[in-house]
């Protein structure tokens, strides 16, 4: 078995690091991203993938583009008007999507391999994203459960807003150093302890 | 000479938190709340510069953002900054300061001597003189008159100071903090909008800052920023400029600091870039104080009538003893009346012939001498003031009376340049004699005196902010409008300029030294247009921005045109409304954040092993290997060598990768590519070219397929993101029926080429449960098992293998093959030598991929069908494209054995001079392990036609010419023996 190697291996800092006033208010690592699968339904084909969504982890796919579907530890989310992120813990979703959805309706293509999911917790969780995404993530406009596609520093990627002060950054693999290298530079005004994400 | 002095009471200093701060390495004092310009005036610093051309000294002339005079330099070091306005500049502990534009000093300078030429130097001479005596004479002058122009000097050494930049939405954004900006805010904070007030200054107030002791305004002031305070969804944002507008309701806005050290917190930003998302805009930017126009109108001494009752009520400072004020409209009445009651000796000269009621009894109460139709005609002086002398109109009697400040109203001009980002042309009234906003777009409004209102601005404000979060909100309440009793000034009634009354220097523009003469003699070499007046005279191109000579000079040029004033219209005003520094632009987007990169998956392990890195676009890629040497030059051919003879491994997961899928999928493909892909069995490779519209080639790559539906696509590194944007682009729009889905996989596999005669030994070794045998996995054969991909298609001309496995394995797989293959002299090579090997083996790469050639042109004209419809295929067609002198590839020899080939060399037949365009150009270069030379690709008119001549490549920057010989661009293996082993 060929042993896994994190994006962020060389960036993520050892510890933390106290913000202009002295204290810590963020929280910043790598979250576990999981088996990741993008499904893409084609023309026509609408209407079986509609009905295999009852046999998905989330039974039935999301039709907000703002707002993921969860059930459990699954996540759809909707990236375009066909095309669809299902997030699970199962260690086989590709496998699992592949014999449910039929092979003239939609393609599956496994994405984790893809991604790195970036963790930003805390008070100033959001206004540390003030600083780096051009989304309106005032609660009240960005609640939870919520999601944006937004470039981070030129780079698209997914953000997931999964808590109260809890977000996650779903970022391209080969950009995921440099990305979380311009998310530890604006979070140092703020102060950040490094953790794992839940 | 009096001076100014400081008031014992009163204004909006802090007495109990003296500063002090170093002018030229003077120190001097000042309080907390002053601006730098206050705390000069407090120390009876009169001039603060000279002027650009004409080294005129200069004092300060206003107490705002309008500033053109005092600019001055501050901070030391990297922080030094140029041409900073001391009006807006709040004094802070241990300022550093220094005037500009005089040697040795600004207080005797030296080249004050241009004064005296100043006929040579009227607008527009840099076209005129400086000509000749030959023709490029001006290089020589340029270089004098570029010393000698500028004002402050900026530094050269690293900023260390931090810079940062956000985003922030809100439901109303209000521009102005004055008295219609805090109750437009607070009436859209009451009716529960989220509101964003932005406010320049670093106190709120703007004009009623401006008003004597615990009166009603001050009252009024405190309680509106105590209650926007206290709203939980109103952000107030002080020292801060809004400097742009644009479409869609957009702003972006500079954020300036408290002022805490930045070397003790060295994460907080000095500057910060904000670009607000806002659901409405509420325009409460007031108006500027026009200055009059009167010869020597800009000696220090002269003020705006305003800002000597800013310094009076704001900074408890009464400039002069003797002051007299010229004004032609109500708000210097006010000026004079709060002078006199100071104890100042007032005159106030009006230009009409009377005023209100109410204003003359206050005037003559507090003891103001007043003339009316009284014109001041001229400042007399040098380094001071000494007389003000002026005329009543219809007399040609000059009077003069002395004094030692000189205030001047010449109406106000509204605040409009923001109102014009979005390409709103503002409009004259001539009631008002001034330029008001142009029609506000839906969502937008305007308050107070921006709109040429002066009086009724608090109610004006509510108005406009009700409005605003009813934009929004279509609900809310904004409660009662606050109540202040304004005085109802009139606008302006500027006379129309008598140059035979006011005679000598009368200035338009005190930053760039513009004179009313300037704009004659621009009107009289035919430039009409304000536009091409401002290019001309360089009226309103300093820092200033014309803020305070834009609509004078409008009103001359209308004058001149015998128009009206709308006719003569203003420039256009465009962002930013004051200078923003460049650092503040670049944000945190500096040094190692300057773009972002992309790492491969072997990336740490590169690092660890000796790789030097290089950028390819994006990416860092190992270039070469220090086992093969220190040297780029020498390490790539051993590098080479590696691979021709024994086995090496590269990281090639930069290349693009494409899961294409669809029962569709082949058809798709056969579109795209000219080759055919329908076809292509199940677990076989083939390499496919794709063409524009236009029939030039796009992008080259291997195509492999795994699954009846499932195709993975790979192209070049440089073109990837295109590919992907082209494949969408076609599905969604040029054939939507297709069931086909594209996804990027480029992030989700690393990449590794085992290339070299002992290749298949070096994977056997690595993977021993896979068949890799010539009969189970032949040349562009693929096989896929339990994740692990491994296509065997050669770059390199030898016998290879693509290993492909999830990315967040790549490095266990890499490593497995060198420690497995370490027996065999496995070693690993970087891009220098990829990109050699190719040579030899004649493949095209991005040098040749230029979007220029066509597939003929690269000799890959056999590639395409015949039968089947792909894109550009018609365009293939084209005459011209099927000349047979156009370019096309070839290889390259030196005919001298030790010669050697640079890339880009252009290339001649024998015969021909070495000169001009040539035949073609040498497109990639390097040296063959296998034939002991140098050898080159390159595109020649003609190409292979010419097989075996010899030609010239030169290469004119060195001058150096190189003899060659033609040859088939393959230069090794041209049977394919090798990659077919």
């Amino acid at each position: 078995m060929l042993e896994s190697h994190s994006a962020l291996a060389a960036v993520l800092p050892a510890s933390g690091r106290d913000g202009a006033d002295g204290r810590r208010r963020l929280r910043l690592g790598e979250a576990p991203l999981g088996p990741l699968v993008q499904v893409g339904v084609y023309p026509g084909g609408e209407a079986l993938v509609e009905m295999a969504a009852r046999a998905l982890p989330t039974e039935a796919l999301p039709v907000s583009a703002v707002a993921a579907l969860r059930l459990g530890d699954s996540i759809a989310f909707r990236i375009a008007a066909d095309q669809y992120w299902i997030r699970s813990s199962s260690p086989s979703l590709a496998v699992q999507l592949r014999a449910l959805l039929p092979e003239h309706a939609a393609s599956v293509t496994p994405l984790e391999g893809s991604r790195t999911c970036i963790l930003i917790e805390g008070p100033a969780a959001r206004s540390l994203l003030g600083r780096l995404v051009a989304v309106d993530v005032d609660p009240e406009r960005f609640g939870i459960g919520h999601f944006a596609q937004v470039p981070i520093h030129h780079v698209g990627g997914l953000l997931y807003r999964v808590g109260a002060d809890c977000y996650e950054f779903i970022a391209l693999r080969t950009y995921a150093a440099s990305t979380f290298e311009v998310i530890e530079d604006a979070a140092r005004f703020y102060g950040y302890d490094i953790c794992e994400g839940t | 000479m009096s001076g100014a002095v400081r008031r014992r009471e009163g204004g909006h200093i802090d007495r109990s938190r003296p500063l002090s701060f170093l002018l030229e390495g003077r120190r001097l004092e000042g309080y907390a709340g002053d601006t730098l310009a206050s705390a000069l005036i407090a120390n009876n610093i009169r001039i603060v510069g000279r002027s650009f051309k004409y080294h005129r000294p200069r004092g300060i002339v206003s107490a705002g953002v309008e500033e053109p005079n005092a600019l001055l330099t501050i901070g030391v070091g990297g922080r030094r900054i140029p041409n900073v306005p001391a009006t807006t500049t709040e004094l802070r502990e241990g300022l550093v300061c220094e005037r500009q534009n005089g040697w040795p000093s600004v207080d005797i300078d030296l080249m004050s001597f241009t004064s005296w030429l100043a006929p040579l130097f009227s607008a527009g001479f840099y076209y005129k003189t400086f000509m000749g005596p030959r023709r490029g004479s001006w290089m020589f002058y340029e270089r004098f008159i570029r010393r000698a122009a500028g004002l402050g000097r900026a530094s050269h050494l690293s900023d260390p100071d931090r810079y940062d930049t956000r985003f922030a939405f809100t439901d109303v954004l209000v521009i102005g903090a004055g008295p219609a900006g805090l109750t437009a805010a607070l009436a859209a904070g009451r009716a529960g909008a989220r509101v964003l007030l932005v406010e320049q200054d670093f106190e709120l107030g703007g004009s009623l800052l401006s008003a004597a002791g615990m009166g009603p305004e001050e009252t009024l002031r405190r309680a509106l920023t105590a209650e926007l305070e206290s709203l939980p969804r109103v952000e107030v944002l002080r020292r801060t400029t809004a400097f742009g507008l644009y479409d869609g309701r957009g702003a972006a806005l500079l954020e300036r600091s408290d002022g805490a050290d930045p070397t003790t917190a060295p994460s907080a930003a000095v500057e910060t870039v904000v670009r607000v998302n806002a659901g409405a805009i509420v325009h409460a930017t007031g108006a500027i104080e026009r200055p009059l126009l009167f010869a020597e109108n800009d000696r220090p001494g002269v003020m705006l009538a305003s800002a000597l009752r800013c310094y009076l009520h704001r900074y408890a400072l009464l400039l002069g003893k003797r002051v007299v004020l010229a004004t032609n409209n109500d708000s210097a009445w006010d000026t004079a009346i709060d002078l006199a009651s100071a104890g100042a000796g007032v005159t106030l000269l009006d230009e009409r012939p009377a005023a209100a009621q109410g204003l003359a009894e206050a005037a003559r109460h507090a003891g103001v001498e007043v003339h009316y139709s009284a014109q001041l005609t001229r400042a007399q002086g040098g380094r001071d003031i000494r007389a003000a002398v002026w005329t009543r109109r219809g007399s040609a009697k000059a009077e003069r009376t002395p004094c030692e400040l000189i205030g001047m109203s010449g109406g106000w001009s509204p605040t409009v340049h923001l109102s014009c980002h979005t390409g709103v042309r503002p409009v004259y009234d001539p009631a008002l004699a001034c330029f008001v906003p142009g029609p506000f777009a839906p969502g937008v409004f305007g308050a107070g005196s921006v709109m040429g209102r002066h009086g009724g601005t608090t109610s004006d404000g509510h108005a406009a902010g009700a409005a605003a979060a009813r934009h929004v909100l279509a609900t809310g309440s904004a409660g009662d409008p606050p109540q202040l009793a304004e005085s109802g000034l009139s606008g302006s009634a500027p006379m129309p300029f008598d140059r035979a009354v006011v005679r000598g220097k009368v200035f338009v523009d005190f930053q760039n030294d513009v004179t009313i003469d300037d704009l004659a003699l621009a009107h009289e070499e035919g430039f009409e247009s304000v536009e091409h007046v401002k290019r001309f005279t360089t009226l309103g191109m300093g820092t200033d921005q014309g803020k305070t000579s834009h609509f004078n000079a409008s009103r001359l040029m209308a004058g001149l045109r015998g128009i009206d004033a709308q006719g003569a219209g203003t420039t256009t005003y465009r962002p930013p409304y004051t200078p923003v520094s460049i650092g503040a632009l670049a944000g945190r987007s500096i040094g190692q954040h300057f773009r972002p990169t992309r790492r491969t998956p072997m990336h740490d392990w590169h690092l660890a092993n000796g790789a030097v890195m290089i950028e390819a676009g994006p990416w860092q890629r190992p270039w070469f290997y220090q086992w093969a040497g220190q040297d780029p030059a020498s390490a790539y051919v051993k590098e080479m060598k590696l691979v021709r003879e024994g086995v090496g491994i590269s990281d090639v997961s930069s290349l693009g990768k494409i899961d294409v899928q669809g029962p569709d999928a082949g058809v798709f493909l056969d579109r795209v590519y000219v080759n055919g892909f329908a076809k292509l069995p199940v677990g076989k490779a083939r390499y496919g070219v794709m063409l524009n519209d236009d029939a030039t080639v796009l992008d080259d790559g291997t195509t492999a397929r795994f699954g009846e539906h499932r195709f993975f696509l790979t192209t070049t590194t440089a073109q990837a993101s295109e590919v992907m944007s082209w494949l969408e682009f076609l599905l969604q729009t040029v054939w939507p029926e297709l069931k086909v889905q594209v996804v990027s996989v480029t992030d989700g596999w690393a990449g590794m080429s085992v290339a070299g005669p002992k290749a298949r030994e070096a994977l056997e070794l690595a993977l021993p449960g896979m068949d890799l045998s010539d009969a189970t996995l032949s040349h562009m054969g693929v096989r896929e098992t339990d994740g692990i991909r491994v296509l065997r298609l050669s770059f390199s001309g030898e016998l290879a293998y693509e290993v492909y496995v999830p990315a967040d394995r790549g490095t266990a797989m890499w490593t497995r093959i060198l420690e497995s293959a370490a027996p065999l002299g496995l070693r690993p090579y970087g891009l220098e030598a990829l990109a050699s090997l190719r040579i030899e083996k004649g493949h095209v790469a991005g040098l040749e991929l230029d979007h220029r050639n066509t597939l003929d042109d690269l000799g890959l004209g056999k590639m395409a069908s015949r039968t089947k419809a792909y894109i550009g295929r018609e365009l293939r067609e084209r005459e011209e494209l099927l000349d047979s002198e156009r370019w096309s590839l070839v290889g390259l020899e030196p005919i001298e054995p030790t010669a050697r080939f640079r890339g880009g060399s252009i290339l001649f037949a024998r015969e021909d001079p070495i000169a001009g365009h040539g035949r073609g150009y040498i497109t990639s270069v390097t040296w063959s392990t296998v034939l002991g030379k140098f050898i080159a690709l390159g595109l020649y008119r003609g190409g292979l036609r010419h097989q075996g001549e010899e030609i010239v490549c030169a290469y004119p920057l060195l001058g150096e010419t190189t003899r060659a010989r033609i040859v088939s661009p393959v230069f090794i293996d041209a049977a394919g023996e090798r990659l077919r082993a």
